[in-house]
């Protein structure tokens, strides 16, 4: 009982730890990762990944310090149109049989200010790996009643899907790629603590 | 009850008819695309969205004549007029509800297309997406816009057998001097 008692205060305590550094884990069920593509002014078709996990090292009090680490399943690749997700995992695009995983991991991150940052990564899609920016606000940062620390976590970038060997469609689907990571992360809930 | 119909009904009549065909040969044509010819199949769409809504003009434009100049004599008996009467209600019916329900189907559907009137004017969203609706709209406009051709075979033919039969109904069409 008292073992229960000591887990118990444990657990609030660190339930309740503001601002605590700490690795998280996320995945699908904490937020979206979403695309979209031009067709030359036409109009903009938007996609995303169904599957997806991820670690955060971030420390509020020094969040330049933070590390991203993500892997996608690339055979989650969702679009709403069934042929568009079929293309999508065939080998003109991500080539899901042969390369079922798209990865990110971050390797330097740069303040801008105390919301918005530059984050420099590896990203590798269909074996191939390129350096990749990203630009990263931490969005309606607030503490919720339960005195944990929330905040979204939002990361744009753009990629040219040519630097990765998806060069089919010229004609009709432009090379850049947006790209939208949208996470809603707990400080307080952090899988270490530390 | 006029009887001849101005020259710009007979001029309409024939656009939808041509408006018709088209939309109808373009929507075999556009679905058997493959779906990879993204821009060709994207074009061929767009033509087809463009060639229904001209034909909603058209006939839109044909009732408001008809309103104001009256439905054309004819010279059949009251039974068979009536019947005529009757089915041209339905292909003017038809010929409203295939183009509206291909701008809703447009409109519903899964990826945000815009629909460009004549290549270049982006028309305004009404419901937006929504599979379910979207399933229900693409099956009615399709239902019915086969229902419309068969139709207006039906009425080509029965002007033809007018014809045959000396009256003189699609000489008027044409525009050349009727026999009523």
């Amino acid at each position: 009982m008292a073992r229960l008692i000591f887990l118990a205060v444990l657990l609030m305590t660190a339930g309740t730890a503001r601002a605590a550094p700490g690795l998280y884990a996320f995945d699908q069920r904490h937020g979206t990762i979403g695309f979209n593509v031009g067709h030359f002014g036409l109009f903009t078709s938007e996609g995303g990944f169904e599957r997806f996990s991820g670690r955060l090292t971030i420390d509020p009090a020094r969040l330049e310090d933070t590390r991203v680490e993500v892997t996608i399943d690339a055979a989650s690749v969702a679009i709403a149109v069934p042929e568009a997700a079929s293309m999508l995992k065939a080998p003109d695009y991500f080539d899901v049989t042969q390369h079922p995983a798209i990865s990110f991991g971050a390797t330097s991150v740069e303040r801008r200010d105390d919301t918005h940052f530059h984050l420099r990564g590896q990203l590798r899609i269909r074996g191939i790996t390129r350096e990749q920016a990203m630009e990263i606000a931490i969005l309606d940062r607030h503490a919720d009643g339960s005195g944990s620390e929330v905040a979204d976590v939002v990361a744009s970038g753009e990629i040219s899907r040519g630097d990765f060997g998806m060069v089919a469609d010229r004609s009709f689907i432009e090379d850049v790629v947006r790209l939208r990571i949208s996470m809603r992360i707990r400080f307080g809930a952090a899988v270490n603590g530390g | 009850m006029a009887v001849e119909w101005h020259p710009a009904q007979r001029w309409l009549h024939w656009a939808t008819a041509g408006l018709v065909a088209a939309g109808f040969a373009l929507a075999w044509v556009m679905t058997s695309v493959p779906f990879r010819q993204m821009a060709l199949k994207f074009w061929l769409y767009q033509a087809h969205k463009s060639i229904g809504l001209l034909a909603l003009l058209a006939v839109v434009a044909r009732l408001m004549l008809r309103a104001r100049l009256g439905r054309r004599a004819t010279d059949l008996p009251p039974r068979e007029d009536a019947l005529a009467a009757a089915g041209h209600a339905v292909l003017y019916i038809l010929l409203l509800a295939v183009p509206l329900l291909g701008y809703l189907t447009a409109d519903t559907a899964p990826l945000r297309i815009p629909t460009l009137f004549l290549g270049l004017l982006p028309l305004p969203v009404v419901l937006g997406r929504d599979a379910a609706l979207f399933g229900v709209l693409v099956t009615l406009h399709r239902v019915l816009a086969i229902g419309l051709v068969v139709l207006a075979i039906g009425h080509a033919g029965l002007a033809l057998r007018h014809h045959a039969a000396g009256r003189g109904v699609l000489a008027a069409m044409l525009g050349r001097r009727s026999a009523l």
